[in-house]
């Protein structure tokens, strides 16, 4: 009986395989915002895709990290604003700041001026501020516009500010 | 009261075991040493009993009453025919010095061991799927059809002992009926040498395997290894005395006992052709009747075997899933999953060279996951054994059921011939006269807190006395979220996820701690496509990075079909397959019918106009691979358009039309390949994508690649924070 059992279970093997064709299965629709609408709250420099996010002034990754220059700018689509804060995730170059002084940067979202900072150190720095709801725009772009007070004019003519490791909306 | 209940649901289930087996004696007329009797019936009758809660399950009637019922019936019965009576003679006395030794090894050590049996069950393949399948059986009343868990493939012998004492004591009483195989092995080791005269050899091989670091933490958790190696070596022990005694009876128990190794654990295997091949060639040196011999054990595996390979037949149409799938063909586990996950047990972190594995497995046990104790650097002098025709019938046995350790080399997969090595082991020392030396340094060296002074500091093994623990005077809770690392999220998704909930992630999750269905990445062909599409929303390695173009004069189509021309280690894909006219692409007919080669369940998600789905061959490019579609009618094309993904740049194709019935041409050899362009909102349409596939939620861990992305743009992936517990977040999809 058992050997008829397992015989009989290697042959129905034979009944296991795969329907001959299949049809067209039902299409897919998605509903992709705007193109131009970048797709989320936050982004770091070595995201994939993080370029949407930069409108200006943010050069190509370099490792883990990019160079903001003298007025980086974002944009964010948001679909939820109430009880946002804006963050920026940066550190400040040592030749920078031997070069230019101390780094002085303004925050703008939306053109509201959200923040002015100094560093007078280098190193990563990590600047969170929580933002009015009045100043964000559901589903649409939001944009980050930082000016950078003092930047420093490399040998190559680029002005550099400081090392841009990553930014968006947080809760 | 817990504590009561472990004990009640594993002696339960023990004594329910040993009914079988007597029965199955008194039936047979086979009679035993009085010392032999109860080791080998609870043996024996375990097989039974597991059986008969296989067939429970299948029949869908897994209750805890059913068991309950069906285990008093079957202890009532022999106590009833009075099977419980030992009534054969008495193996020769052991020496008392021996004899101390022994009670003294197998109680102070069986004391550490069932204080960690009894304590929660907190070993990572228990709390996975050992016991997390054994939970689901009890909560679906029986197997169900799962197709997502390639573990829910493997037999399960020894855990359908589990599923009756879980029913009762839950988890601990699991690893309890795992600790009662632990205690039997030694017994059984000590009456088959007492059976051949060889008392100190017996002491000494059986506490070599009692006291082995590996074998006494296995033994302790609801893990199966040492309860297969009891299976094994007991049907070795019956072997032995078929050969002496030539009662064909005694094949019935070894052929259960074979087939029922094979029901513990794949890799035991071996049991079967050995156990035929002893039969076969005992029989013919005899110049004995072959056949009916032959038969009775092969019958009598079969009826152990059968089930499980009928159970995967049923469900995912691969008898020996999740193996074989090359011969086996189908859609729940995928070939280049099989062997990326067989190199992985063939290669473990941290082992580079072979010379490292001797050290690993008895003194380090840091890479392997456990180590045997140092006397095991001992194991060569086992050889010497070969001398006599009883260690020539060891070190066999020791050779076949080590044969298998190189497809997996962590230490727990030797286990299976441990036993045969310590006696063999033990025969010589026994011989020289240091056997009761080697026993004294393997207690000290073995002992738990001894065994942290030379092994690796992460090896696998006990490391406390856990009496407050195993008494819950340390709640369970507290003891769970302290040492299991899945535990606190297996209770966070059940405070949050309906009943009714499935959630996806990467890693395995504390699965028997949890009443919710998880679907963990790698462990099954359906969970490896949706994690890849989750993984789609942050990367576009997944994604259609480049198009295939096929252009060429109009002709008149039946059918057409795109061809891999590439043999690469890359694995083929295509996101969208789309049939081109002068005037663009042509609408998808509902008459249309799709095949591809291989995987052919896949292939309409290269035709579902979704880039975040994909038909993929799960196995190495090979030329000859294919997509095909048959537009029922002749149809006028002038091309083809593939989107293939980034992650198979080195792959080619060719169209080839079927202008006549049966007759194909190819129409473009080689694409031109442009750019394809970039998906948009991919977050979103990853997490709508899941959705369709019945996920509601997703749990990750915090290191996992993309885990911040998806915490911080929780509005871009439409997703809400559940909340975080033991360095994992859990999801609601929106």
């Amino acid at each position: 009986v058992g050997v008829l059992l397992l015989v009989l279970s290697i042959l129905l093997t034979a009944c296991a395989s795969a329907p001959e064709s299949y049809p067209v299965p039902p299409q897919h629709d998605p509903a992709p915002p705007p193109a131009r609408l970048v797709q989320a709250d936050y982004v770091r420099a070595d995201d994939p895709g993080a370029d949407s996010y930069f409108i200006k002034d943010v050069t190509a990754l370099e490792g883990t990290f990019r160079w903001a220059l003298a007025n980086p700018k974002f944009r964010f689509l948001l679909t939820k604003t109430e009880n946002r804060s804006f963050q920026i995730e940066f550190a400040v170059n040592p030749t920078v700041l031997e070069k230019a002084g101390p780094l002085e940067l303004t925050i703008l979202l939306n053109e509201h001026a959200l923040a002015t900072i100094r560093h007078t150190s280098v190193g990563d720095k990590v600047f969170r501020k929580q933002v009015p709801q009045s100043w964000l725009l559901p589903n649409t772009e939001n944009l980050v516009d930082i000016r950078v007070r003092n930047p420093w004019t490399a040998p190559d003519g680029v002005q550099l500010g400081f090392v841009f490791r990553g930014a968006g909306f947080i809760e | 009261v817990k504590p009561v209940w472990i004990l009640t649901g594993a002696a339960f289930t023990g004594a329910a075991s040993l009914s079988c087996g007597l029965l199955l004696f008194q039936r047979l007329a086979i009679t035993f040493y009085r010392q032999e009797l109860y080791p080998y019936a609870f043996v024996a009758g375990s097989a039974i009993f597991s059986l008969l809660i296989f067939l429970m399950c299948a029949a869908g009637i897994a209750y805890t009453w059913t068991f309950v019922a069906a285990g008093a019936v079957l202890i009532a019965v022999s106590i009833k025919l009075g099977a419980w009576k030992r009534t054969g003679p008495t193996l020769p006395p052991l020496p008392r010095l021996w004899m101390a030794a022994f009670i003294a090894g197998w109680s102070a050590y069986g004391g550490f061991y069932l204080a960690y049996a009894m304590a929660p069950e907190a070993s990572p393949d228990g709390t996975a799927y050992h016991l997390g399948l054994v939970s689901r059986y009890l909560r679906q009343h029986g197997f169900g059809w799962i197709t997502t868990n390639m573990y829910a493939n493997i037999s399960m012998g020894i855990e359908m002992l589990y599923l009756c004492a879980f029913s009762i004591g839950k988890h601990s009483a699991a690893a309890v009926v795992h600790f009662l195989f632990l205690m039997n092995l030694p017994l059984l080791i000590l009456a088959f040498s007492r059976r051949h005269n060889m008392p100190a050899a017996g002491v000494t091989g059986a506490l070599f395997v009692f006291m082995s670091p590996v074998i006494g933490l296995d033994g302790s958790t609801a893990y199966i290894d040492v309860a297969m190696a009891t299976v094994v070596f007991c049907g070795f022990c019956m072997l032995q005395i078929w050969s002496q005694e030539r009662r064909n009876a005694l094949l019935v128990p070894v052929g259960l006992l074979a087939g029922f190794a094979y029901a513990c654990k794949l890799t035991a295997f071996v049991a079967v052709p050995y156990a035929l091949a002893f039969v076969l060639y005992k029989l013919i040196r005899s110049r004995a009747q072959v056949l009916k011999p032959l038969l009775i054990t092969a019958a009598c595996a079969g009826v152990m075997i059968a089930p499980w390979l009928a159970k995967n037949v049923l469900i995912v149409g691969n008898p020996f899933s999740p193996f074989f799938n090359r011969w086996f063909p189908n859609p729940h586990v995928r070939i280049s999953l099989e062997e990326d996950y067989m190199r992985s047990l063939r290669h473990y972190e941290g082992v580079t060279s072979a010379a490292q594995i001797p050290l690993e497995l008895t003194l380090r046990g840091g890479w392997l996951n456990g180590m045997l104790g140092p006397v095991f650097l001992l194991a060569p002098i086992m050889l010497l054994a070969a001398r006599r025709p009883l260690g020539r019938q060891l070190l066999l046995a020791a050779a076949v059921f080590a044969s298998t350790y190189p497809a997996n080399i962590g230490t727990r997969f030797l286990i299976a011939a441990v036993p045969f090595i310590a006696l063999a082991m033990a025969m010589v020392l026994a011989k020289w006269r240091v056997a009761a030396l080697t026993v004294v340094f393997h207690a000290f060296a073995s002992w738990p807190y001894i065994v942290s002074l030379y092994s690796d500091k992460y090896a696998w093994r006990i490391e406390a006395f856990r009496i407050n623990e195993a008494l819950r005077i340390e709640s369970e809770d507290s003891f769970l979220r302290r040492v299991v690392p899945g535990y606190p999220i297996s209770k966070l998704v059940d405070q949050h996820v309906p009943p009714d909930g499935r959630i996806l992630t990467y890693q395995s999750v504390a699965e028997a701690y949890t009443e919710r269905e998880i679907l963990v990445c790698y462990q099954g062909g359906l969970n490896n496509m949706l994690c890849e599409m989750w993984a789609s929303g942050f990367v576009p390695y997944f994604l259609p990075s480049r198009h295939w173009n096929f252009r060429f004069d109009e002709v008149s189509a039946r059918r057409i079909r795109l061809v891999q021309t590439a043999r690469t280690d890359q694995i083929w894909s295509v996101s969208e397959l789309r049939v081109m006219s002068p005037l663009g692409e042509i609408a998808r007919n509902p008459n249309w019918r799709l095949k591809a080669f291989p995987n052919p369940w896949d292939v309409q998600l290269a035709f579902d106009n979704c880039p975040m789905t994909r038909w993929k061959a799960w196995q190495q490019s090979e030329p000859g691979m294919s997509i095909e579609v048959d537009f029922g009618a002749p149809l006028k094309v002038t091309g083809a358009m593939a989107a293939i993904p980034g992650d198979n740049p080195a792959t080619s194709g060719r169209l080839e039309i079927e202008t006549e019935s049966g007759h194909w041409k190819t129409f473009a050899a080689a694409p031109e390949v442009t750019p394809a362009p970039p998906v948009a909102n991919p977050r979103r349409t990853a997490i709508e994508d899941l959705k369709r596939y019945g996920i509601t939620h997703i749990a990750i861990v915090n290191s996992e690649f993309f885990a911040n992305d998806l915490f911080r743009n929780r509005a871009a992936w439409g997703i809400t924070l559940l909340g975080e517990a033991g360095n994992c977040r859990l999801y609601q999809l929106n």
